[in-house]
């Protein structure tokens, strides 16, 4: 049997191994057909050979040494746009999402449709360290510099080598018990709750990045509060924070985006945005934040007070009275919100209402219990917020 | 309070234990990675970009399965320049060749050299072009010097085909690159 047209060619590249090459070449050697089929397949192996030889990297268009192309590289890594966007898109998207509203932090409200830059500067700045008490701060949307919304902006903000790891996949849950195994915590659902129940398993995150001072005293400047002034030793800290897993429940009329997860949010554009009839209870561990010692967080939280509209003296005021180091600051405008504490699930929570005119209202019932983060959102004023809340277990 | 300092320098995709080292297949597949990119695009500049984007994705996204990375690797490198071979402007890739090459008076030193270089570069890429994809990939992957197991694992293909490929790809190769000098 003759060779074909494959065995010849791998057999001139010596691609045949063994006995297959030995047969090869006593089947050649007594055939003239294959030898004439060897040696058109020569030829035209050889031509393309040499005219493809012409691509090769001439002496001047040789690559780079390993050694410095590694240390181009490891620029490129820390220096990565793409990843930087795509990342900071996840972070504001779905993840930070549900971060959001399992922080209590006014999303639910659409409040954020207001200050999308609070958003932003709350993500960056917000709670180092374990969150285990909420404060409310009352800011005048005026006050708030405009471009902080951008989200180039904010991008520009942080530095280029953020790095998320997300422990794990988004998952819904059929039942308490699955939700709290898959969660790793125990999770409470409320009883007696009108609408299909659907819950949903967030994987913990980690997340850290490396501040670089320089930037965001730019950006500081570009929004006009050069008068803001931040700790030296800020200046390349790592910090890294870590969101266990959390439990999102739903109840009634909900939205989902493609991903998934619970549209929180109106369309900003429409006059009269449609609320859906959505109650949500979310549930995390404190999230912590870890940053390097000697770091004056009290400085820091000013200066978050302050990108937020207050004057420095406002803020050393308000400042004075609060534990930085333990404490979720949430900022909500001046007017059209109102909130007060009230006593729910055996310790003291914030009852914040959103009361706008062209919005239906909606509240947002946050507290902590045995270092658990608790936001319950729905529509209304809330009046029987801390009745869902007794049914808990 | 909780305060930590924690080393994040190495990205968790890579810190795992038993996974082969990153920096063993960079050293091992930079200068080749780069000269089957430069093949395709034949500019040293966007080809160093292009091998550096092989590697970047291999740092950030690294495939799943972590036997067969160097396949992977000279999958996305010829993706990355097969890509780019079709993206280029040809004018202005040629014209770029033929003078970056005539600047370069140490390498060539009579500039109708470098444009006779030149023209012969853009005619073989042309044809390249003109092949489907798979058979333009193979002949730039063998002709950087892959073995028929190197290929296949790159392309998807197996090993034992690679011969019979490689002879089609050929005649076809020879097809158009001759049906090219016809025309001018």
């Amino acid at each position: 049997m003759h060779l074909n047209q494959g065995q010849i060619h791998a057999y001139l590249d010596g691609e045949l191994h063994g006995a297959d090459e030995e047969n090869a070449r006593s089947h050649l050697a007594g055939c003239a057909q294959c030898r004439a089929e060897l040696e058109a397949t020569q030829a035209l192996a050889g031509s393309t050979a040499a005219r493809l030889a012409a691509l090769s990297p001439l002496p001047g268009e040789q690559p780079l040494s390993p050694g410095a192309a590694r240390v181009r590289l490891q620029d490129k890594i820390s220096h990565s746009p793409q990843e930087a966007t795509s990342m900071l898109n996840k972070i504001f998207s779905r993840q930070y999402r549900f971060a959001w509203i399992a922080l209590g932090v006014v999303l639910i409200l659409g409040l954020s449709l207001a200050f999308p830059g609070v958003r932003a500067v709350a993500n960056t700045f917000l709670g180092l360290f374990r969150v285990e008490q909420v404060s409310v701060v009352s800011v005048n949307p005026g006050n708030l510099p405009e471009q902080l919304g951008s989200s180039n902006m904010f991008q520009s903000m942080l530095t280029d080598d953020l790095q998320i790891e997300e422990l794990g996949d988004f998952e819904g849950a059929a039942s308490n018990a699955e939700a709290s195994d898959k969660a790793g915590f125990t999770v409470r659902l409320p009883r007696g709750m009108n609408g299909e129940e659907q819950l949903f398993v967030q994987p913990a995150t980690r997340m850290s990045f490396k501040i670089d001072l320089a930037r965001v005293n730019t950006l500081l400047g570009e929004i006009g509060r050069q008068d803001i002034q931040l700790p030296a030793n800020l200046d390349g800290a790592t910090v890294s924070m870590e969101m266990p897993s959390s439990v999102a429940a739903l109840y009634g009329d909900c939205q989902f985006d493609e991903g998934g997860m619970p549209v929180a949010e109106h369309d900003p554009t429409s006059p009269n945005p449609r609320r859906p009839d959505c109650t949500t209870l979310l549930q995390v561990p404190s999230p912590t934040i870890s940053a390097p010692p000697g770091l004056d967080i009290v400085r820091i939280g000013e200066a978050f007070l302050q990108v937020l509209g207050m004057s420095s003296e406002e803020a050393a005021q308000f400042s004075r009275n609060l534990d930085w180091t333990t404490t979720l600051i949430i900022p909500i405008p001046r007017y059209g919100a109102s909130y007060e504490e009230v006593s729910v699930d055996g310790v003291t929570g914030t009852l914040i209402r959103q009361s706008l005119e062209d919005h239906a209202p909606q509240y947002l019932l946050i507290w902590i219990k045995d270092g658990i983060v608790y936001a319950l959102t729905g529509p209304g004023t809330g009046s029987n917020a801390q009745n869902i809340v007794r049914t808990l277990q | 309070m909780t305060v930590r300092t924690e080393d994040f320098s190495r990205h968790p995709s890579w810190a795992e234990e038993g996974t082969e080292s990153f920096e063993a297949l960079f050293h091992q597949h930079w200068s080749r990675v780069y000269a089957v990119i430069f093949r395709l695009v034949g500019d040293p500049a966007a080809a160093e970009g292009l091998a550096l984007e092989v590697f970047w994705r291999l740092y950030e996204r690294p495939p799943k399965k972590r036997d067969g990375l160097s396949g992977w690797l000279y999958r996305v490198a010829t993706n990355l320049g097969y890509n780019a071979l079709r993206a280029g402007e040809r004018r202005e890739r040629y014209e770029g060749e033929a003078g970056r090459m005539a600047l370069d008076s140490q390498r060539i030193p009579d500039p109708a050299e470098a444009l006779e270089r030149a023209e012969q570069r853009e005619q073989v890429r042309r044809a390249l072009e003109q092949l489907n994809p798979r058979d333009a990939k193979l002949l730039v992957l063998r002709h950087s010097g892959l073995t028929y197991a190197e290929v296949a694992a790159a392309l998807g293909l197996a090993p034992g085909s690679i011969g019979t490929l490689l002879a089609r790809a050929e005649k076809d190769f020879e097809d158009c690159y001759r049906a090219l000098q016809g025309e001018t």
